[in-house]
Parts: C-alpha cells; structure tokens; sequence
C-alpha cells in the first residue's frame, strides 16, 4: 500500500487487467456453494406446493380444498380468497386499471397461472394433496398470439382495460417527418422475434418467515434485483421496509435475468408465511419453471429508414408491438422503454419516432431476460441496416462505418436523450476484421460457393448500454400526470460498497450485488488488492445482500450489467477512502502529515523520515484496541468505510420524452460465416468472432468466459429457442428435452476481441460488459444466413430461424435428386 | 401438476433375474428399474405411478457383453456408455455402438441400460431402428416363461411394446451370418436441432456390397413413425443394382413413409418425410463408402 500519488499507478496495475484465477470456482465446483435450496430452513418449516390454471384463460367457479386439507400432513391449503385478506395488487410501472396479484382471483389468464398453494410438513405430502384439489373451471376463448389479440371482437384477457391494448404510445425526436420528405430512398424491414428464455441450472425459491412478534417478514430468495421490485413486493404485502427483510444468499445458480421474476413469488410465498403464521419454503420445478416464471416478450417490429443519396441515415421510424403475456407487470414496457435512449444504435440519427403498443394475451408474462429488449431491437436494426447497403449498393461496413458517431463527438446525446460515454466504433470494426480475418473468410466463402455450398457472411453491430436508469420507466407515465408537483420522478442506478478492516488486519467487502457466477468476489478481491497493496487472497469479499444487514439501495442487484460499471465503481471509491483513512491514523500516530506517509510491505513510514514508522497491524491495532490514545482522540478512524456510487448522467426523465437510461454505452462487432444445409436447411456457424468496448476489464479472463457463455446463448437463440405454445395457449416445450439449451458437449468457442475505449464517467473507465453478443449473435446471424441463401433471395422474418423455417420457406423447392449432387455455382 | 417427488412405492431391489421375475410376479403395478433415466424422470412427474420398483441393476452379469458363436448376447442392464465403447461390438455390429454413442449426453449414457430404452420404447430412442435393422432378437422372461422374439415385433407403438407386466428385458440376441465374400457396411444417424436432442429421424442402414452392386440392403427408420420400420420396398429395389450415389438417391426419393408420420412442434410431417429421405440417402452412401473402404 502506498499513500503517495506519483505511486498509485504502479500499485493499482498489480491486479488490474489480469485474468486472475476465480476465487470463488472452488467451491462452486466442488459442489461447497449454498444456493438456495442448501440453506438451512428455520425451524417448523412447511413446504408449498403450487398449484396451476391448466387452462389459459378459464374462469375459476369453485375452488374445493376440502379433501386436500384432510390429507395427514397438510396445514392450509390456500386460494385468492384467502390470500387477499393479507394482500394487495403489485404496483405496475404503467398506469392501467389492471389488478395484478401473484395468484389468479377469479379467471385464470396462462396455463400456469397459480391458482391455489398447498402448504404442509413435507414436499411429497404437499403434492399428494394437492392432487386432491378440485377446481371447476369454465374455458374461455384464448388469445395466444399478437395477432388475434389484435383483431377485431377478440376475447379481451381483461375486460377492464376494454381491449388487449395495455399501453400505445409515439416518442418522436427531431423532425421525421421533414426526414422522409427529404430522403433519397426509404428502407423498411419487418421482423418477429418469437417468445424466447434463457432459464438457469437453478429455478426459483423463496423461503418466508412472517414472525407475528415483530410484524417482520424475512424471506431468503434468489432475486437477483432490482430492489426497486422488493419495495412492490413489500407493499403488496402491506409491510413497510423496516418490517420486511430480503436476504439473498451470496451463490445463485445462474439467473440471465430471469431471476428478477422471482419476485411476484416472493409475495405469493410471503402472503402464505403470513397468512399461516409458519415458514413456507418454495422451489420451483423444472416444468414451472418454463410455465410460470417468466420469458422475453414476442415483437413485431416495422422498421423504416430515411436514407440521403450519400447513404446517410436521415431518419428511423419503428413500430413496435410486444406480447407481454397475461400480465403487464413491472418493469414492462422495459422490452421497449429500456431501448429508447440507444434505440438508433452507434449510428448517429437526429430524427426518430416509436410507436410502441403493448397488448396482453393469454401466455406468460414477461419480464427482463439477458440483453432485456435489446435482440429485439439489434435484430430488425441490423437487418435494416444490411438491406440499405444492398439497395445502395455500398459495402455493408462501410455503410456502418459512414453513419458511425465518431470519436470526437464524445460524450454524445442521442436523439432521445442517450449520453453515449466514448467510442471508437471505426477502430473496433477494423479489430474485428483482423480478429476475423475478414478477407481470408470472404475468400473462403468464394472457394466453398465454387462447390455449391451455401456459405454466407453476416456482420451486426451494435451499443452495450450498461446500469439501468429508473428514469426510463417515467416514460411509460402520461405527460400530464409527469407534469403535475406532485408527481416524484425517478432516476439513478447507484451501486455501493462496504470495506472494513477488522481488528485483527483482515480485510472484508460487502457488495449489495446478487451474483449469479459473474465472479464479483474476484474482481472486487482484485482491485481493494490493489489499492491496499495486498493480495486478493487476503480480501475476502461478501456478495448477496441482506436488507437488515447490508448498505443497499433501491437499484441494489445483479442486473443490466451494472457490476462492470457501477460496482466496481464503488469498491474502488471505498478502498481510496480506505487508504486516505490509514494514512491519516498513521499520521497522527506518527506525528508526520498525511501527504508524507508511504506503506510498503505492510509497515506505513514517513518518507521524508524513514526511522518514523508503523505496521499496519499495529495501526490497526491502535485503532480498534486504543482509540483513546492522545494521537487518536477525538477523531473518527474507524475502519470501514461505505461507497456508494452513482454517474451523474442518470437523471430523471424529461417532459419531451427524452431519457439517459444507462450510465454506460459500450460498443460490439460480430461477424458470422455460417454454411446452411442445402438438404435440410440446418445451420452451421463456420466461424464467429465479436470485439467488445468494456472500457477496460478489471479481470479480462472473466469477461471473455461470460462473453463465450453469451455468444453461444446468442446461437440457441437464433437457431432454435423459442417457447412454443398451440392455439389454445397451451405451452408445449417445457423440459430441458423440449427446449433445449447448450451444455459444455454443444459450446462454440468464439473468436475474443477487446477494443476498450475508456468511459469517463467510471474511475478506472470500466463500462458494462457481456450481453453485447445476445443482441449483435443473432443479427449477424440472420445477416449470414440470408447472405448464405443469396440465391433464395431470403428474407428471414421470424427468430429462431429453425432449420425447418429455413427449409420450408426457401430450400423446399429444390428437389433433393438436384441438391445432393455437387453442382458448381457462382460465387 | 407439476410436481418434484414420486408418488409412494415401494423399492425391492432384485440379486438375481429368478427373484426379480418372481417379485414381479407377486404384486400389481410393479415396473422395473435399471439406470432409471426415464422412468425417475416419469415418476417425479407423476406420469408414471408403480406401487413397486424392482431394481435389477444390481445382478451380477446382467450387463455382460457375451459371445454367442459369432454373434453376440447384451445383457439388458448394459449402459449405452458400456456398449459405445465395447471392442467386441464393434468388430461385429459398429452400429449399435455408433447409435449407443449417440443417446442423450454423457451422463445419461452412464446410467442408462439397453433394456430400459428398448422397454421404455420412446419412438425417438435409438436402438428400436438399429436392432430393426440388425433382425435382433430380445430375449424376455419371467416367473412362468420364457421367450424371444424379433426385434421388429417387440416394438408395438409409442411407449408400447409386447412385454407383460410381468416380464422383463434379459438380454438382446445379435446373430451374425458367416461371411460370403461380400463387403459391409453400416451407418446409424440421427437427425436433431443439436447432437445431443432427441431425434426427429433415426435411420439404420446396413448393406452388403459385392462387385459394386448392392447384395443386401436393409434400412429402418426410427423416430417419425409410431414404430420402427424396416423399408423393405426401397431394399428390394435397390438390390443387385450399382452402389452408386445416384440409384441410392432415387431410391430415397421414391420412399413411401405412408400417413402415419408424427407430426409435432418439433416439426411437421411433412419436413420429417423430407429429412427421413434425406438421412435415408446419406445413410446409405455413408454404409457403402465404408462398406466399400471409401471411408
């Protein structure tokens, strides 16, 4: 550790930017961590079992618990007309009349939809009883896609709201109109994007313990944040927050955003503690996990680009329609909203208008999952962007690269209120290309079409926007109640940190982050290291948070790619406050000034008298065992110190709908070649290669492994994954078998890239990192595929573009006899 | 209902095929046990409810790969992992280790028995083509009989097959003829999103060349049709004709799979019938080319 400036840098380099081995691999990997379902349980624990609507949309008649609560063992058996008594509906971020409970009250509106908990002494008596629940249901008609919810007469999911439309709004920026007038050639695509996933190895739980004593509620959960959600669960459940304890343990198997949802269940669960006045654990199963817990939305989209005779993007208009599910629950309309500040990607486009339409129909609700909205908007945008470079006849990078915001206009407001950080868009593209070897894969492109395969190459690019901004939810508020005195805008997306020394030198950080295997404890082990000069063995860092017991915010979680940004952030400010802390004991104790202090190998001394010194642990010692000691009396030298850290572009919303709805905007290029079986129109990714801007990486080895993870995710995502239900909203893949997700046999290794552009609104210009390839993956593929299939004139509209998608709609018309044969083409 | 546990049963854990037979014997609604990779699964969704398990993956032998003459015998408790890596397999019938190589993932094929997936008679499973195609023969017992029967008349549809509830898998015969101066080959593949899905098509084709034409041509297809079929029409065509790639496309183009196709989200009849054509092609160019040593 050392005090003195001209020193810092070489210090704080120590463990910055190494791939320093994970911490916390060993006892993930050895089967030693605790996630939820490990915990100890208090005691007289009983066990919910929930039971489900089999119908996607039926009225509930009669609910008969009768022979469920004979069965020996079982201690309630629960429905909305008793849970209600104990509850209210869950806050919506959009204004609508629309009364969302965690448990159907009279209709069920998704297969899946709870309809009533058995709670008893075990989990298997639970099941046995809750076969014996009778509930008569009345079907009603289903609305299980965009489309019927759409047409004309169609059954309403909820009548309050007098049609399946919960939320429609325009956002216009700069002058459209006058944009189109203006443009040399107008571009349009359209695109869906079909109701996808992307579940953890580990499913949901929740463990409630209402204690009447008190009037508190603690639940262990593995929600993963934002605690802007846990207040919703807290006033549904009619608590004020100094009455309701979350405590999130430190492991969680995997989340991909899907966690966040864990929270309507933390209310269901938490109503049932306090209803029965014993503790209630929750798992969620495999098949539960698929039916009701959460998925990202379906969109249509209409995409419309204004284009000048040069080529310059001169306006984007969308139309955007997203099935929500049943439920329009918090933080919906985010598939949009969180969007609409980089909605125009790295490209600079002053005129823009959105018109979003939310409707609801008879499926699961959505929520946020990894990239939230952003495949969404990356797919149709770079798709877009590739047709106007066919139309124009310009190269497709080229294009990028003309309609790129450049360096020097960083920091950069977008149209709709984005603060871009910083960038080199051009050099990470000329990055890629070499990581790529672009010209090798144009050639090898050329000589496999020579032999009649169907190779093709796809290039996506696309903004990494990091922390979420509340801000962009304000946008789903009407103007006019925004305008009013009364109304409390929101903003912010602070993270903090805690860092103490204890009595004896050791040295603990608190993060209120829940990980789900980012490897927060490394990375925050590495740079307190590095500011204190030890090594990050000797920090021990502590993850999960516990709302009694850890300094935490309403922005508190793992989510939105916050950590690489806002977290790391934190524990840096905290460990310089840390150091000044040291340095000033030591000074008093020395009798030298603060300035003139230096450690080195554990021993703090007057550079300008050497003979003046103190070991570190005597110091800390002294502050801990002998605070009353002349040098230290009367002066505050406690030695844990609270950061909490917040970038000042994250400010409320405007009246003009203009929002800043991320701290940091990184940047990602993806480039793709993919060969397509002529045969079966199955898809294989021949090469793939993505260069990322994280400002910076703390730990450049863990960025990789999670942009390996996302890249292959990116894959499934494009080529197979989607949830697929039959006309009467009946969800049909719902096992691992059905929707398959890549294991460790399946991965692709993508080719890394790093093009760090440090941000200047992060100490060390770090920015968040790792759902970039969830976007740009599935563009450059669908830019592959539709190069690969040149001779179809392909126009993929649908994702996943499953193999036989690919084959029905392009290949079929080849006869086999012809397509075996090897034929030369082309190229 | 979506449910974590099994219902209650009982578990009765059988030393030798005598005991276990005769504890079938003895109650209703008892099912057998082996490497339990889809009857736990079955149970923990309460799909499947059996009031007793008898578990015979613990008698000694019953996974034994044994020579029969110049065939083999295959215990009914034999993994996939054991029989994917089996030397003496692989000399003699290399499709069914190529089809065990190729069920569910690693540890799937390390619990999981050849008795439990024949049993459990998914359409999608692999052997039920293979041992179709190979004219195997699965030899059953139980407390009052004893019997074997034809691979091609064990499979009776969808999780369905000719076993009595009393009776179980003992051991898988594979015969072999001795040779007659021709040249095989074989090739099992398997048509799914990723590797390691269950199919959408298997095919098993074995063929025996001699001076470039076909001598014998077997080809059974698995996974899109309720049972496995053996396309006799497209054998009997191809026979005695040249083994070349183009007779062997006609011929899969000309294949008739009839009406009863599955047809599920996973695809549509139509695209199978295409990709059962498809595979039955390649399959058959991949068995000559080793048959022949181009591969």
């Amino acid at each position: 550790m050392t005090v003195q400036s001209s020193q810092e840098k070489r210090t704080e380099q120590t463990y910055v930017g190494v791939a320093y081995p994970r911490l916390e691999d060993l006892r993930l990997t050895t089967g030693k961590a605790k996630f939820l379902d490990d915990l100890s349980v208090p005691p007289g624990t009983h066990y919910a079992v929930i039971l489900r609507s089999p119908y996607a949309h039926a009225k509930i008649k009669r609910i008969d618990t009768e022979d469920a609560i004979k069965v020996p063992g079982v201690r309630a058996v629960l429905t909305a007309a008793e849970l209600l008594s104990v509850m209210d509906p869950l806050p919506l971020a959009l204004r609508s009349p629309i009364r969302y409970y965690p448990i159907a009250t009279d209709r069920a509106r998704y297969a899946g939809e709870p309809v009533a908990v058995v709670i008893a002494r075990s989990r298997a008596i639970a099941e046995d009883a809750a076969s014996k629940v009778n509930v008569d249901y009345e079907p009603l008609q289903v609305v299980a896609d965009i489309e019927k919810a759409l047409a004309q007469g169609a059954p309403k999911v909820h009548e309050a709201v007098g049609s399946n439309t919960v939320w429609k709004k325009t956002f216009s920026y700069g002058d459209v109109g006058n944009a189109f007038e203006q443009a040399a050639k107008v571009v349009s695509v359209d695109v869906r994007v079909n109701g996808y996933t992307v579940p953890p190895m580990e499913t949901f739980g929740v463990v409630a313990e209402y204690d009447k004593g008190s009037d508190v509620l603690t639940e262990w959960c593995n929600f993963i944040g934002p605690f802007t959600l846990a207040y919703v669960v807290a006033k549904a459940l009619r608590l004020s927050q100094d009455r309701f304890r979350v405590i999130v343990p430190g492991d969680i198997g995997g989340s991909f955003g899907t966690k966040l949802a864990v929270y309507p269940y933390m209310a269901l669960v938490g109503a049932c503690s306090i209803f029965t006045g014993v503790p209630v654990k929750w798992i969620e199963t495999r098949m539960e996990h698929f039916v009701g817990s959460t998925r990202a939305a379906t969109r249509l989209s209409h995409l419309e680009m204004a284009l000048s005779a040069d080529g310059d993007f001169l306006g984007l208009k969308a139309r955007i329609t997203d099935d929500i599910g049943a439920y329009p629950r918090s933080p919906e309309p985010g598939h949009l909203l969180k969007s609409v500040s980089n909605f125009t990607g790295p490209y600079k486009i002053s005129n823009l208008e959105i018109s979003g339409e939310y409707v609801t129909t008879n499926t699961l609700p959505t929520s946020p999952i990894r990239a939230f909205g952003r495949p969404h908007l990356c797919i149709p945008l770079e798709k877009l962007v590739d047709k106007c470079a066919k139309i124009t006849g310009n190269d497709p990078l080229e294009l990028r690269r003309r309609n790129f915001i450049q360096p020097r206009d960083f920091p950069y407001t977008t149209a709709s209120g984005g603060v871009y950080d910083s960038g080199d868009y051009g050099a990470a593209i000329e990055k890629l290309k070499k990581i790529f070897d672009l010209d090798g894969a144009r050639a090898d492109i050329l000589e496999k079409r020579r032999e009649g395969r169907l190779v093709g190459l796809g290039i996506a690019v696309g903004i990494e926007p990091s922390v979420s901004n509340m801000a962009y939810l304000d946008l789903a508020i009407p103007e006019e109640e925004r305008q009013k005195a009364t109304f409390m805008p929101h903003s912010g997306g602070q993270h903090s940190a805690t860092l103490k020394i204890e009595p004896d030198g050791h040295i603990v950080v608190r993060l209120d982050s829940c990980p789900q295997g980012q490897g927060h404890e490394t990375v925050a082990a590495q740079l307190v290291a590095s500011v204190l000069g030890v090594n990050p063995e000797d920090v021990r860092v502590l993850t999960g948070v516990d709302t009694f017991n850890v300094s935490w915010s309403i922005s508190s979680g793992t989510y939105a790619s916050r950590f690489g940004s806002l977290g790391i952030s934190a524990v840096y400010s905290a460990a310089l406050d840390m150091r000044k802390k040291l340095a000033e004991a030591a000074s008093k104790l020395l009798g030298v000034s603060a300035d003139d202090i230096v450690m080195e190998n554990g021993v703090l001394f007057s550079k300008s008298r050497r003979d003046l010194k103190i070991s570190s642990k005597r110091l800390v010692g002294t502050v801990y065992w002998n605070p009353g000691s002349d040098a230290l009396k009367g002066g505050d030298h406690t030695l844990s110190v609270t950061r909490t850290f917040n970038v000042e572009t994250l400010g409320p919303a405007t009246l003009d709908n203009k929002v800043n709805a991320s701290a940091t905007y990184g940047f990602i290029g993806t480039a793709a070649a993919v060969e397509v079986d002529r045969d079966t129109g199955s898809v294989s990714i021949l090469k793939y290669a993505s260069v990322h801007d994280s400002g910076g990486s703390i730990n450049p080895g863990i960025v990789e492994q999670l942009c390996v993870g996302a890249a292959n995710q990116a894959a499934s995502h494009a080529l197979h994954q989607e949830l697929i239900h039959d006309d009467s909203g009946q969800p049909l893949n719902i096992t691992f078998g059905d929707y398959y997700v890549r294991t460790a046999e399946d991965f692709f290794t993508p080719i890394f890239g790093s093009a760090a552009k440090k941000s200047p609104f992060t100490p060390l210009g770090t920015k968040g990192v790792s759902e970039g390839d969830n976007m740009t993956g599935p563009a450059a593929l669908l830019i592959a595929i539709q190069d690969a299939l040149y001779e179809y004139n392909a126009d993929i509209d649908t994702v996943p573009f499953t193999a036989e998608r690919i084959w029905s709609r392009f290949l079929s018309k080849n006869n086999l006899g012809e397509s075996a044969s090897s034929r030369s083409r082309p190229a | 209902m979506y449910t974590l546990t099994p219902p209650k049963f009982d578990y009765k854990r059988a030393s030798s095929v005598e005991e276990a037979c005769k504890l079938l014997a003895a109650t209703d609604g008892t099912k057998v046990i082996a490497g339990g990779q889809s009857l736990l699964v079955a149970m923990r969704l309460r799909l499947a409810s059996p009031a007793v398990l008898v578990d015979i993956g613990h008698i000694s032998g019953l996974g034994n790969i044994s020579e029969e003459g110049m065939g083999l015998n295959i215990g009914a408790t034999c993994t996939h992992s054991k029989l994917a890596r089996s030397k003496e397999v692989m000399e003699r019938f290399p499709i069914l280790c190529e089809a065990a190589a190729r069920v569910g993932d690693e540890q799937v094929r390390n619990r999981g028995t050849i008795g439990g997936s024949i049993s459990h008679a998914d359409p999608a499973g692999n052997y039920a083509p293979v041992l179709t195609a190979l004219n195997a023969k699965i030899a059953l017992v139980s407390a009052s009989n004893r019997r074997t029967i034809a691979a091609s008349n064990f499979f009776e549809g969808p999780y369905t097959t000719v076993l009595n509830g009393d009776e179980l898998v003992e051991k898988v015969i594979l015969e072999k003829k001795p040779s007659s101066g021709t040249r095989e080959g074989h090739s099992f593949m398997k048509f799914s999103t990723m590797p390691q899905e269950f199919a959408t098509v298997n095919v098993a084709s074995i063929v025996a060349i001699k001076d470039g034409k076909f001598e014998e041509v077997t080809v059974a297809l698995g996974a899109l049709l309720p049972k496995p079929r053996i396309m006799a029409e497209l054998g009997e065509s191809l026979m005695g004709k040249a083994a070349s790639a183009e007779n062997i496309r006609q011929a899969s183009q000309e294949l008739h799979l009839g009406s009863e196709i599955i047809s599920d989200y996973k695809a549509s009849a139509q695209y199978r019938t295409h990709i059962a054509k498809v595979l039955v092609a390649r399959s058959l160019l991949t068995a000559v080319n080793r048959a022949t040593g181009a591969e």
